[in-house]
Order: C-alpha cells, then structure tokens, then sequence
C-alpha cells in the first residue's frame, strides 16, 4: 500500500497523539500524583518535626514552672489538700473581715486529667459601707493565692434594694495530683462505697 | 583578509625516483620556507612504503621541516584520464553524471580505481552556441587504489597528516593557467619524465605523460606531437616551461614552434627568498603548487582522499530511526532522572519520618508533660479576672443615682483536658495556647435597676467602647417596675480580662 504525503503526515500525527495520550496516562499522570503525594508528605513531616522541636523547647522552658507548683502544694492527697484549702479560706475571709456562714467541700472529688479537682463552696452576708471593699479583698487572695486553687463561680446578689447588704455565693476549685497510681475516679469511688455497704 | 585553514603546509609531489617536497607559511603573500629533494636510496621505490616512510621521516627531520600537514601529489603516470563534456549543471548534478560515466568507463576494475574529476566552470565562450547555453569540459581522473593506500601507509610511517591527494600536473597547471590568466600549454620536467598540461587558465583540458628529458631527440619529438595534438584556442601558442633538467629553452623553442616562457616560483604568487632554491626554484614549482592549493578558499580542484565521485555512503539505518532513537533516548533520560528524583524525595521523606519515629516516645512524653503543666497553669493562673471584671463594669455603669446592680453572676468555663491518652497526638503548642486563652474568659450576667430602657441601652453603649474586655453583649428581657419610675434589666456578655489587668494589681472598690 503506498500511502501519500499527506496519508503519512495524517499517520504520523495520529500516532504521535495516541503515543502522547498513552505517555500521558501511563506515565505523566502517575508521576505528577506521586510527587504531589510525596511533596505533601514532606511537607506534613516537616510540620511535625517543627512542631516537635517547639514542644520539646517548650517542655524544657515549663520545668521550672512545674517544680515551683510542686512546691506550692500540688502534689498532695486528698485530705492534704483539702485542709489546706480550707484553712486558707478562712484565713482569708478573716483577713478580709468576712464571717463565712458555710464552707462545705463536695465530698467526692472530680477527676481532671492526671489531676482530681475538689470543689469549695462558700456562703456569706457583707453588710455595711464597706461590704465590696470586703469582698474584693477575699477575692483578691483567692485569686493570687500560691496554692493551686481557682474561682470558678461568683454570685452576688443584694438582700435588700437600696442597701449594701449583699449575699455572696462562691464555687472554689482545689487541684491536687496524688501520687501516680493513687488517683481514684468517681466511679471507682463510688464502687468502693457500693462495696463497703 | 580572510583567514587560511592552515597556517603550514607540506606540498610532496611523488615521483617514481625522488620526491620533491616543499614546506609553506600562509601569508597574504605566501612564504615558502623550505625546499628538498628525497632521492630514494637504492633498493627502496614507492611500491614499499614502509620503508619509505621511514627515509622521508628521517628527511623531513634533517631539513627542518617542521609542519606535519602535507598535500600528496601523485605523477600523470599513475592515472587514467579521460575527456568528458557535460551540460551545464551544478557540481552535484554533474558528480553524479560523472559516476554514472566513470562506471561505465571503468566497470571491470571499478574496485580497484579512485577517480575523481577536475573541470572547468560553464564558459559561454567554450560552449556549444548551437544550444545557447554552456557546455562544460571536465576531465574524468582515475588512479589506482594501491596508490592511494601506499600514499595513505607514508604519510602514517612519517608521521604526516595527508590533506589531499592529487595529481601534481593539475596543481601546478591549475596554478601557472590563474596566475597568467590565459589558455597556455604547462610543462613541467624532472629527472624522472616530464608531464605536459594544456590549461584553460586555471583548468586542464589535456594532460600528457612524457619520457624523461635525459634522452633529447625522442623526448622532443614526443612533445612536438603532443604540443600538436592539444588544441589551444589562442592564435599564439604559448609554454610555461618548469624546468628541473637543465633544458635549452631557446632551442626547444625554434624546435616545437611555440613560444616558451620559463617560469619562476615568484610568479605564482609566493614568496621564495627565503627558501634558498639557488637558481632551482622551478624543479620545485609542483610541491610549491600543491602546498598553495590549499591554502586558498577553493581547495584542491581534485582530490583522491576525499573524491566527489565517491559512491554516496548508503545509510543501512534510514534517518527517520536516528530521530525516533534520540527522542527514545531523551524520553529514556527524562524518565530514569523523573525516577531517581522520585527516589531521593522519597528517601528525604523516610529520613523525615524516620526522624518522627525516632523523636516519638521523647515527644510522647513532652506532649503529657506540657499538657499536664498547661492544665495546672489554670489553677495557679495569678491572675485577678473576677475584681478585673467588676473593676470594668464599676467603670461603665453612671454614678446617676438611679442605675443599680442588685446581682452579679460571673462564671469561668471549665479549663479543657488535653493531656493523658485521650489528647491528640496532633496536639501542639499552638493548640494548647489557643485553649489557654479562652479558658481565661468570664461569662458574666448582671441585673440591676435604672431609669428606663434608653438607660440601659445607654450602659451598653458605654460597655461597647471597650470591645476588647466586654463581648457578645446581650440585653435580656427587662421590665417596668410596678409603681415606680425604675426599670427593672438584664445584661449578659463575655468578659475578657487584659493580660497585664490582672496580675496582683487588682485595685478593689
């Protein structure tokens, strides 16, 4: 068969087409998908060990932060912990020249992480001129207390309209981390109770 | 001045006795630097090239010639020459012409014959009038390959590069016929034999092979017929005479009826002082001419090592498999080089992960730590939000004795677990940070009593000049107080303490 100029050129392009088509499929696609997934990966990786890096710097810069709240009384147990919290509330109050009406701890404590959280509530009546002077005070050393403590909830509430007689609620948390292996969630707590019935 | 291919050349005419070689600087006037004479030593001829060799290494080394490009010229009597007229056509048209002729001139000893051709350019003048366009005379050369290979065994013993091979009648005619610029007769004497050329200025249309000169009489005679059978268009018939036998040139002359011109190295162009040829500059002139034929731009007009009618290479492999192979080839390349660069970013990213494996336990540990620390920062945050808080809103509620609060309820939101088992293991310091920040925010609800709801919708305005503590500010239900002038309202939003607000600076009120 004897083609012309212009069947062959036809050919060749037809053939150059299919090959490039082919070439294309086989072989530019999956490259291109490779080096995408692989680019990615990279990327990805290199993300981490960065973040890695900053965690571990990070690690080293809390150390000291650690030791001193260890020192300030985290590592404690339950009834360390919670006398000392309770001490320190009425020593502020008193310092504050507020009489608490009620002080009351719950009595099973809240597993937070690696820590146990016991909650405090606290009960009391500021009457007179001075009663927000009063108040802020208390809250003051609650706030900037070295212990592990926090407030959690604050209700303030006027007894009488028009007067500075004010009924204050409190919700203070504790945080004290026993010993690894000493820590006791509600539900085991709650077990041990259900068994020593 | 255009540049010469080369700065030195060797001009060797062969002879059956001696070689004559002649050693030439280019130049704008060309410098001849040297001229000898190889006498072969007794016993040893051209048929043995080896030996031969080695007598003109050792020749070339005693005269100083020191330039190792060498045009060959061979004797007449070493070839076969026919005349041939061709239509006016290119080289190439006419090369294949000539191969067709020269196949059918010499088709039983083909094999064994290198041929070539030297002609004269279309010339009106010299052409066929009848046709009205010019025909072309080329004479057909052939010698024998044995000669070519002996030539090509020398110059390998002496150590020469051959650029050309030719016959030395046609150099030194093509030569003497350009530079006087007119047809003439071109004979040129040795002590081996004399050839005779007919020039059409720079081209030959006749070539003759004549006895020696030793032996007058007959070497007369024979050239008085050969003079007289070479036709010459001139009306007066001329002879450039080279003569290295030491000929009588007037006699020769008067004998032949022509007139005879001797000819001088200078004439052809060069520059011979230097070379010292004592009065013998004309036994040389052949070398001279085949060393100055390729120093010009037209090269040697013939040419056995390099013949235009040299049968065309057939290529086995046609053109089209050399292209598709070099793009096969690239193609091959581009992808071993996509391959191996797949390779080495895939082995960066093991080394990444191989780093990731190894740091894991050591991040593991660092992740539960900084988590652990970060969620008992919350319990020791030294951070005064609550009198922050009430500092804030003191500041925005007007001393207008008629706006009250009668309740405030501030709440914190309970600090995120992040550490221990359950955290991600994607948990970075970011996040960790990002979590800190809004477990420092108070959800605070206020109610109190003013004057009437613009008041209060004057409070809040007051509490949005402070975007930055006071967020997502939410006017609650409110209502008229029965039997007074008092507006009974309610406020929630978000309480942002500033970082510097609260550190032990908490002023109380």
């Amino acid at each position: 068969m004897v083609l012309s100029k212009r069947e062959k050129y036809i050919g060749i392009g037809t053939i150059s087409a299919v090959a490039l088509l082919a070439i294309n499929s086989l072989v530019i696609n999956p490259y291109v998908d490779t080096l995408s997934q692989i680019e990615d990966q990279q990327k990805s990786d290199k993300q981490t060990l960065s973040d890695n890096q900053l965690l571990l710097y990070k690690q080293k810069s809390l150390q000291k932060e650690w030791q001193a709240m260890l020192a300030s009384g985290l590592e404690a147990d339950q009834s360390v912990a919670q006398s000392q919290t309770q001490n320190d509330l009425q020593v502020w109050a008193r310092s504050a020249n507020i009489n608490l009406d009620a002080v009351s701890s719950e009595p099973v404590p809240t597993q937070h992480g690696p820590f146990q959280i016991l909650n405090f509530n606290l009960d009391f009546n500021s009457t007179g001129g001075q009663s927000m002077r009063q108040i802020a005070k208390l809250l003051w050393s609650i706030e900037s207390a070295n212990i592990p403590i926090r407030l959690n909830d604050m209700r303030i509430q006027s007894i009488r309209e028009g007067t500075d007689d004010l009924d204050v609620k409190l919700i203070v948390s504790a945080l004290y981390m026993p010993p690894t292996g000493q820590a006791v969630s509600p539900g085991e707590l709650f077990n041990e109770m259900e068994d020593f019935q | 001045m255009k540049q010469p291919r080369h700065k030195k050349v060797l001009g060797i005419a062969l002879g059956e006795r001696s070689l004559l070689a002649a050693e030439l600087i280019a130049a704008e006037r060309p410098q001849v630097k040297r001229l000898a004479e190889l006498v072969y030593p007794e016993g040893i001829s051209f048929s043995q090239p080896e030996e031969l060799a080695k007598v003109l290494a050792h020749f070339l080394k005693d005269n100083q010639f020191s330039t190792r490009t060498a045009v060959i010229g061979i004797p007449l009597k070493w070839l076969v020459v026919k005349a041939k007229e061709v239509p006016p056509a290119n080289d190439a048209t006419v090369a294949q012409l000539l191969r067709l002729e020269a196949e059918a001139e010499f088709s039983t000893e083909l094999k064994d014959l290198v041929y070539d051709f030297s002609g004269t350019a279309p010339d009106a003048s010299h052409g066929d009038a009848s046709h009205g366009e010019a025909s072309r005379s080329v004479l057909l050369i052939a010698t024998q390959k044995k000669y070519i290979d002996s030539i090509e065994i020398l110059c390998e013993g002496a150590r020469l590069q051959p650029l050309a091979v030719m016959p030395s009648a046609i150099a030194l005619g093509s030569l003497t016929g350009s530079s006087l610029k007119r047809d003439v007769l071109v004979l040129s004497v040795g002590s081996g034999g004399a050839e005779l050329s007919s020039q059409r200025q720079s081209s030959a249309t006749a070539m003759r092979s004549l006895r020696a000169a030793s032996s007058e009489p007959p070497f007369v005679n024979e050239l008085r017929r050969a003079v007289s059978t070479l036709a010459l268009t001139g009306t007066e018939r001329e002879l450039v005479l080279w003569d290295g036998a030491g000929m009588n040139t007037v006699d020769l002359g008067e004998r032949l009826g022509v007139t005879i011109r001797s000819g001088e190295l200078h004439s052809l162009g060069v520059d011979a002082t230097e070379a010292g040829a004592n009065g013998q500059g004309a036994k040389y002139a052949a070398a001279v001419a085949l060393a100055l034929s390729v120093l010009d731009d037209t090269g040697p007009g013939v040419d056995f090592l390099h013949s235009r009618l040299a049968p065309p290479r057939e290529h086995r492999i046609p053109r089209w498999a050399y292209i598709a192979a070099a793009v096969l080839v690239v193609v091959i390349g581009i992808c071993i080089y996509a391959y191996s660069d797949l390779e080495r970013r895939q082995k960066a990213v093991d080394d990444l992960q191989s780093q990731i494996a190894k740091q894991q336990s050591t991040v593991d540990a660092a992740r539960d730590f900084v988590s652990k620390v970060s969620l008992a920062q919350y319990w020791h945050i030294g951070e005064a939000r609550y009198l922050a808080c009430m500092r804030d809103l003191d500041d925005v509620i007007p001393e207008d004795g008629q706006t009250y609060a009668t309740s405030l309820e501030i709440k914190a939101q309970t600090p995120p677990v992040t550490s221990g088992a359950s955290s991600s293991s994607s948990t970075s310091v970011a996040t960790l940070s990002a979590s800190a920040d809004e477990a420092r925010i108070l959800f605070v609800t206020l109610q109190g009593h003013t004057a009437n709801l613009e008041s209060v919708t004057a409070l809040v305005e007051r509490m949005r000049h402070n975007p930055t503590a006071f967020k997502d500010i939410k006017i609650g239900p409110g209502t008229k107080v029965p039997r007074t002038q008092e507006w009974l309202f309610s406020i929630t939003f978000s309480y942002v303490p500033s970082k510097t607000a609260g550190t032990t600076s908490g002023q109380t009120k």
